[in-house]
C-alpha cells in the first residue's frame, strides 16, 4: 500500500474529527485535531489503522501561533509512512486529554511534557518525572521564555527511607553502568514489582540545541554525545530530520559511508552488550573475549572516523571523511577476522549451560505487551514483532542492500541474546554489500539552506532499536528538536519483564534491553575545553535567583 | 618427634601464607585464559589484603558484632588448619578422633561465615546469606557424608590411619565426592551466588571494609586452602611412607597448587547458577556419586 492509499484511509476514518489532513513528505500524514477529538483520533490511528506509536513532541509554539502544540507520531510500518496527530492547547492554561490509557506507550511522553513544558493532561496522575525533586514548582524549562542558562535555587524536599521488602538496584550498582534507580519489590528471591526512577543525568540537550551558541551544523556534534556507545545514530537521526525537512540532497556516497559507520557502530555495541551479559551471568571468559573481539571494531571505527568512537564525521548534507581503497581493504580484512572469531565466540557463549538455562524463560515480554508498549529494536524482535526501521522506513543506503531481520517469538532473555548475535552477522554482511556497491562522487551536498517553520522526522535503527528525532526548523538552528532514544521506549517494558522473575536474573533482564541511560536522560555536558569544573552564575531567569551551578 | 614438630611449625606458617599467594597465581592464570594481562604480580592478593588492613574501618551500627564474629571466624579457620595434616601427621592430627574434630571445626567455620554475613542486615547481604545457607545445607551434608565414608574406609576417625590405605575405586569415588564438595564449599562459579557481584553487589561482603574485609577475605582464602588441603592429604598421606615426611611436606603444597589451579580453570569455563537451580544441579552430581560409592564399597573394589 502506498502513502496515497494510506492517506485515503486516514481521510476516510479521521475526516470527521480532523480540522486538517495534509501530507508532508519530510514527516508524513499530519492530522490536526482539536484537543477534544484527540483521544478518539489516537484510538483510531493506534487500534483501527494499526499504527505503531513512535514518539511525541510537545512544543511551546506561543511565539509562532500563541499555543502549546503536541505532535503524536505514529508509524505504519507496512508503508513506511508516519501519521502525525497534531493538536494545540491554550497558551495560558495548557491542558490536553490523556491518551496513555489508549496508547500505553504515550505515558512517559505526557509526564515529560508536563514536567518540562507544563502541559497538563486530564484524567491521569501527573508527577515529577525528568526534573530533579528539588526543582521548583511552576518553572518549565522547555518553555521559550526560560533561558537555557537558567539555574533556579533548589527547593527543600524530603524522601522517607525505604520500608518493607524492597531491594534497591542503583543509582550505583555493579549491574548498572550509569546512574539509574530501580526499586525491586521482592518476595524471597522473586521480584513481584518494580519502580523506576531515572533521568539522573538529564542536562537539557534539546534546550541547549535551541540556544544561540548552536547552529544546524554544530548540533550533530552535540547529538553524537547523547550516547557514549551509539553516538553516530543520534547525529544521523538529527541530520536526516533536518535534511528531510529542508529537502537537502545528500550525495549517494555520503549515504553509503553513513550506513557503513552505522553498522560498525552496531557491531561495536552488540559485542559490548554480549560481554556485559556474560559478565552478569558470571561467565567472565565470554565477557573478556567479547571485548577482545570488540577492540578490533574500535580500531576500525578509528580508521573510518579518526576516533575509536564513531564521532566527528557527520554533518547536515553529508560527511567529513571519505573512504579510500586502503580503508576498504582494511575493513574487509577486519571483517574476515571478525567473522571467524565471532563465530567461535557465539558458539561458545550459547553453549555454556548456565547462560542458556538462566536466559531461557526469564524476563519474558509477551508479544501483545510489546505491541502495547511500542517497544523497539531487538526487544521488539525477540517478542515476535517484525520491525526494523532500516527496512520499514529506509534511510541512507539501506534500500540498496539485502539483509535478514531476525525475529524470535519467545520474548525471553535468550531470544534477545540470539537476536543480537544474528544481527552481528547481518551487520557484517551489510558492510560487505555496501563496500561492493560504494558509488563515487562527492561526500557533501553543494547547497545547504534550511528554511524556517518546517517539520522533519529522522529515524535510524540504532543497535538498541529505533532512534527517532523530530525537528521544527528555526532561524539558523532548530526551533524545537525532539530526541527519542530507543531505551526511552523500552524501559517501561521492564515492569512486565521483571514481574515474577528470579531476583538473580533481574540484572540480566534489565541489561537485556541493552539500556542506554545517557541516551534516555539525554546527555551529560562536560566542558572539554577547560577540563575543569567551573562555577557559574545564572544570568537570567523569570523571578531570577542567580544561584550557583556546576557545568 | 622434635623434627616433625619443627617441620610442622615451618610448614604451618607456609600454609597460612599460601592461600592469598595461590589466589594471586589463580588470578594470573584466569587472566591468561581471558586473554588479558591480569594483576602485576602473583602477590597482588597479599598486597590487597595488606592494604585493607591499613585502611580505615567503616562499619554499620552492628559493627561490633561483625568485628567479634570476624575475629572468631579467623581464629576458628586457623584452628581448623591446625587440626589437619599438611602432608604428614603431627601429634595433634594423629589423635584418636582427629578427623571428627576436623569435620566439626570445618562446619563451625561455615556456621560462623553465615553468622558473620547476617550481622550487617543489609538487604543484599540478607539475600546472600539465604543463598549461602541453602547451598551450605546441601553441601555440608554431602561433605560430612564423604568424611564419614572416608572414616569407614580407613577404619578409623583419625588422620593417622590415612597413611596406610591402599588406593581403590571406592577411595577414588570418595575423593571425587569430597572434591565436588570442596569446589562448591569454596564458593566458586557457578556456586558463588552468595556474593554474586553483578547481582548483589558482593552480597555478604557488601558492608565490610578495611581490616574487617581483610580478615574476612583472608579467612575465605584460608578456608578454601583447607578444603583443597584435605584433598591434597588424601593424595599425599598414603605416599608418606614411600617419600618420607620431608618429601611429603614438600609435595603437599605442590599438589595443593595443582588442585587449586584445576578448580580455577573449571570456574573459568562456567557461568553462575541461580539459587533455585543450584540445589538441583548439586543433587544431580551428589546422588549418583553417593550411590556409586555404595556400590563400589559393596562390590569391594
Amino acid at each position: 500500500m502506498s502513502a496515497e492509499k494510506l492517506m485515503k484511509i486516514v481521510e476516510e476514518k479521521l475526516s470527521g474529527l480532523a480540522d486538517e489532513i495534509r501530507y508532508v513528505e519530510s514527516a508524513g500524514i499530519i492530522v490536526r485535531v482539536k484537543p477534544v477529538n484527540l483521544r478518539e483520533a489516537a484510538h483510531i490511528v493506534h487500534d483501527d489503522i494499526d499504527a505503531y506509536f513512535r514518539t511525541m513532541m510537545a512544543v511551546d509554539e506561543r511565539p509562532l501561533n500563541n499555543t502549546f502544540a503536541a505532535y503524536y507520531v505514529f508509524g505504519r510500518d507496512q508503508e513506511g509512512v508516519n501519521i502525525i496527530i497534531e493538536t494545540h492547547a491554550d497558551p495560558l492554561t495548557p491542558v490536553l486529554p490523556t491518551i496513555a490509557d489508549i496508547v500505553p506507550a504515550a505515558d512517559w511522553y505526557e509526564l515529560e511534557a508536563w514536567d518540562l513544558l507544563g502541559i497538563r493532561f486530564k484524567d491521569r496522575k501527573l508527577h515529577r518525572f525528568v526534573l530533579p525533586d528539588d526543582w521548583p514548582e511552576g518553572l518549565y524549562p522547555l518553555r521559550k521564555d526560560v533561558e537555557y542558562t537558567a539555574r533556579p535555587s533548589p527547593r527543600i524536599t524530603y524522601k522517607p527511607p525505604l520500608q518493607g521488602p524492597r531491594l534497591p538496584v542503583g543509582p550505583y550498582h555493579p549491574a548498572l553502568h550509569e546512574p539509574e534507580y530501580f526499586e525491586l519489590f521482592v518476595e524471597g528471591e522473586r521480584v513481584v514489582d518494580v519502580e523506576y526512577n531515572g533521568f539522573h543525568v538529564h542536562r537539557g540537550i534539546e534546550k541547549l540545541a535551541e540556544s544561540p551558541r548552536f547552529t544546524y551544523q554544530k548540533v550533530p556534534f552535540l547529538a553524537e554525545r547523547i550516547c557514549g556507545i551509539c553516538g553516530f545514530v543520534h547525529s544521523v537521526a538529527y541530520t536526516l530530520s533536518v535534511e528531510n525537512a529542508a529537502k537537502i540532497e545528500v550525495p549517494e556516497r555520503a549515504q553509503y559511508i553513513r550506513s557503513i559507520v552505522l553498522e560498525v557502530e552496531r557491531l561495536h555495541s552488540h559485542l559490548l552488550w554480549l560481554g556485559v551479559a556474560c559478565h552478569l551471568l558470571g561467565y567472565d571468559a565470554g565477557f573478556m573475549h567479547s571485548w577482545r573481539v570488540r577492540e578490533k571494531v574500535m580500531v576500525l571505527a578509528e580508521l573510518l572516523t579518526g576516533s575509536r568512537k564513531t564521532y566527528g564525521i557527520n554533518l547536515v548534507g553529508g560527511v567529513r571523511k571519505d573512504i579510500n581503497m586502503d580503508k576498504i581493504t582494511a575493513i574487509r580484512n577486519t571483517l574476515a577476522w571478525l567473522r571467524s572469531e565471532f563465530t567461535k565466540l557465539a558458539d561458545l557463549v550459547t553453549s555454556v549451560p548456565q547462560i542458556v538455562r538462566r536466559a531461557s524463560g526469564t524476563g519474558i515480554l509477551p508479544r501483545d505487551e510489546a505491541r502495547k508498549l511500542s517497544v523497539v529494536g531487538p526487544v521488539a524482535r525477540a517478542s515476535g514483532l517484525d520491525r526494523d526501521v532500516r527496512r520499514d522506513y529506509p534511510y541512507c543506503a539501506y534500500k540498496d542492500v539485502s539483509f535478514k531481520v531476525p525475529v524470535y517469538t519467545e520474548g525471553d532473555n535468550l531470544a534477545r541474546v540470539l537476536v543480537r548475535v544474528e544481527e552481528i552477522f547481518e551487520a557484517m554482511n551489510i558492510i560487505e554489500q555496501l563496500l561492493d556497491q560504494l558509488p563515487g562522487g562527492p561526500i557533501m551536498a553543494e547547497k545547504i539552506e534550511v528554511p524556517e517553520g518546517l517539520i522533519g522526522v529522522g529515524n535510524v535503527e540504532a543497535p538498541r532499536g529505533e532512534d527517532i528525532h523530530v525537528i521544527i526548523t528555526g532561524r539558523g538552528r532548530p526551533y524545537r528538536w525532539r530526541v527519542r532514544a530507543p531505551t526511552y521506549q523500552n524501559i517501561p517494558a521492564l515492569k512486565v519483564m521483571l514481574h515474577d522473575t528470579p531476583l538473580a536474573d533481574a540484572p540480566l533482564t534489565i541489561a537485556s534491553i541493552d539500556p542506554c541511560f545517557s541516551c534516555t536522560d539525554r546527555i551529560v555536558v562536560i566542558d572539554l575545553k577547560t577540563g575543569k569544573r567551573e562555577k557559574l552564575k545564572a544570568p537570567s531567569i523569570p523571578g531570577g535567583c542567580g544561584c550557583e551551578i556546576w557545568v | 618427634m622434635w623434627l616433625v614438630i619443627s617441620l610442622y611449625i615451618v610448614f604451618l606458617l607456609v600454609f597460612l601464607l599460601i592461600p592469598p599467594l595461590y589466589d594471586g597465581i589463580e588470578r594470573k592464570i584466569r587472566a591468561k585464559l581471558h586473554s588479558r594481562v591480569g594483576p602485576p604480580t602473583v602477590l597482588q592478593t597479599w598486597y590487597d589484603i595488606l592494604k585493607l588492613f591499613k585502611k580505615e574501618l567503616v562499619v554499620t551500627d552492628t559493627g561490633l558484632l561483625s568485628i567479634l564474629l570476624g575475629g572468631l571466624l579467623l581464629i576458628t579457620v586457623i584452628i581448623t588448619a591446625l587440626s589437619m595434616p599438611l602432608g604428614f601427621n603431627t601429634p595433634l592430627t594423629s589423635s584418636t578422633a582427629s578427623l571428627v574434630l576436623f569435620t566439626v571445626l570445618l562446619i563451625g567455620c561455615q556456621l560462623l561465615w553465615v553468622s558473620l554475613s547476617l550481622t550487617p542486615g543489609n538487604p543484599y547481604a540478607t539475600v546472600g546469606v539465604f543463598r549461602e545457607a541453602v547451598l551450605g545445607m546441601i553441601n555440608e551434608f554431602f561433605l560430612v557424608l564423604g568424611l564419614v565414608a572416608l572414616m569407614f574406609y580407613i577404619g578409623s576417625p583419625s588422620f593417622a590411619s590415612m597413611t596406610s590405605i591402599r588406593p581403590s575405586i571406592t577411595y577414588a569415588l570418595i575423593f571425587l565426592l569430597l572434591a565436588v564438595s570442596a569446589y562448591i564449599g569454596s564458593g566458586r562459579i557457578p556456586y558463588d551466588i552468595a556474593e554474586a557481584e553483578p547481582e548483589l553487589a558482593s552480597g555478604i561482603l557488601i558492608e565490610f571494609s578495611g581490616p574487617l574485609l581483610g580478615i574476612t577475605l583472608y579467612s575465605h582464602f584460608l578456608k578454601r586452602a583447607i578444603l583443597y588441603g584435605l584433598l591434597a592429604d588424601m593424595i599425599v598421606l598414603p605416599l608418606a611412607r614411600i617419600i618420607g615426611v620431608v618429601g611429603a611436606a614438600i609435595l603437599y603444597p605442590a599438589i595443593l597448587l595443582i588442585i587449586w589451579v584445576i578448580f580455577a580453570v573449571i570456574s573459568v569455563l562456567l557461568g553462575r547458577t541461580r539459587v533455585d537451580i543450584a540445589p538441583k544441579s548439586m543433587l544431580k552430581i551428589y546422588i549418583p556419586l553417593s550411590i556409586a560409592i555404595l556400590i563400589a564399597w559393596i562390590a569391594g573394589v
